[in-house]
Formats: structure tokens, sequence, C-alpha cells
């Protein structure tokens, strides 16, 4: 798939200086982005803040672009990468999980169909923040985003073997993570 | 049901949630315009040397400046050195 014509246009109107050109861009694309970047914060001003950094280095990287695959796919990727720094960032702020071990044992034990979708939103959010940034990240592309290993590994630029490495791992995390808080009970 | 299957399930109706739309088109182009290095830059460094090469042309000048405007009192001043 390529970039789409109005992309292109835009994209090298851009690369010679013009604002509005880059701005339709960013009006085009930044509510896909700020979609894809929901999985890694339900902060709403951070969700702002997280979305302008990526248009941001978009911009600054924009003659990078090679246009051998659309616009969107390049920006998901620097949205990966930002969002990936913010939650390494916050970890070693040290900011509280949004969820306690304790409250991770609803999650499995209430029945999901009384859930509605912000609140499985919510504690599948919560639940991944308990893990380290680089499980979190290719648990959340893998079930939140139902992506495939491919797909996942060209967003982080990983190989697919470390994909399938690093989500086997994970997933163990998870899995022992839930046991503890079962052993708890 | 396994813990995969479960994790499954959750995401599948995480997806369903209605994700917050943004606005940050404005926002950004002021970042932009913050960020971008200025055209003038060439200039201001251009006139920064220029300025530093004058102060050096005109601190070597001073001393024929003052000769030339005050020939007796420059010729005083070397006779103060030779009896010295």
């Amino acid at each position: 798939m390529r970039v789409a014509d109005e992309d292109q246009r835009d994209i090298s109107a851009s690369l010679v200086g013009d604002g509005q050109a880059f701005a339709r861009l960013v009006r085009r694309h930044q509510d896909a982005i700020a979609r894809y970047l929901w999985r890694f914060t339900r902060d709403r001003a951070m969700l702002d803040e997280l979305a302008q950094d990526v248009f941001v280095e978009a911009y600054f990287n924009l003659a990078r672009f090679r246009g051998e695959a659309p616009l969107l796919m390049w920006l998901r990727t620097i949205a990966t990468r930002v969002g990936y720094r913010y939650w390494k960032r916050r970890r070693r702020e040290q900011v509280p999980g949004v969820l306690s071990l304790a409250e991770m044992e609803q999650v499995l034990a209430n029945p999901q169909p009384q859930l509605s979708p912000e609140e499985a939103g919510e504690r599948l959010h919560a639940m991944l923040s308990r893990l380290r940034p680089r499980d979190r990240l290719v648990l959340t592309l893998m079930y939140f985003e139902e992506l495939s290993v491919a797909e996942i590994a060209q967003l982080t630029g990983w190989t697919q073997t470390l994909v399938k490495v690093q989500a086997m791992r994970a997933r163990g995390r998870l899995k022992k993570l839930l046991e503890r808080s079962e052993e708890r009970r | 049901m396994t813990d995969d299957q479960a994790l499954t399930k959750l995401a599948e109706l995480a997806r369903q949630e209605p994700t917050p739309t943004v606005e940050v088109s404005f926002a950004v182009m002021r970042q932009i315009e913050y960020a971008r290095p200025s055209t003038d830059r060439p200039l201001a460094i251009i006139t920064g040397l220029s300025a530093a090469a004058a102060a050096i042309v005109l601190y070597f000048a001073a001393d024929a400046w003052l000769t030339w405007q005050d020939p007796i009192t420059a010729m005083l001043c070397s006779m103060d050195t030779v009896m010295q």
C-alpha cells in the first residue's frame, strides 16, 4: 500500500515549508493517532501531549519518510516510540500503578458480559500497567490492538522472533502476577 | 477459561470503547514554530563575527588614533619610557 495522493501532496508542500499543508496532515490523522495512543494513556491531558509529540517528531523527520507505506503507518511507528518513552519515563518517576494487586484479582473474576467497554478498557490498561514497558508494549499491541507479529515487528523495530519471545515472556510474567494475587486471596 | 482467553475477551470488549478525539493541529504548529531553527541564524552569526573583528581592529587602532590626534602627549609618553 502506498501513500494517499492527498497525503503525498501535503508532505511535498510541507517539505518546502508550507505550514498549512502540515496542519492539514495533522488534522487528517490526529484522531487515528489519538485512538492508538489511548492504549498508552487514559489521561486526556497526557493524550493531547503525546499526540502533539508524535506530530512534532513527524514534522522534523518528514524528509526521512520514504513513502513506501501509508503515512498513518509511519505515524503509528512514531506514536509507538513516543508512547513507549512515556511509559519508561513514568516508570522512572515511579508513579503508582492504576490498579492494586488486590483489585487486579477482580479483573478475571468478574464475568465480562457485565462489563462495559469503558470498564474493560480501563481494567485491561490497569492490568498491563503492572508489567515492564517492553512486556506491556508487546501485549498491548497484541491484545488491545489485535496486531500480528509482523505488524508489531514493523511498529517496534524488533525482529519477528524477538516479538514472539517477548510476547511469551510477557504472558508468563502476567500469569505470575495474577497467580500471586490469587495466593493472596 | 485460561488467562489468555480471558485477556483476549477483555481486549475484544475494550476495543469497542469509543476513544476520545483530539484537536492538536494548532498546538503542533505553534511548537514547530518555536522549535524550528530561526532562518535569521546565519545572519546573526555573520553579525557576531563582524562585531568581534571590528573590536580587534579598534583595539589595535586606538593607539594610532591617539598619536594622530595628540602627537605631543604621545611624544612625552615615549620620553618617559626613555628616561626610565
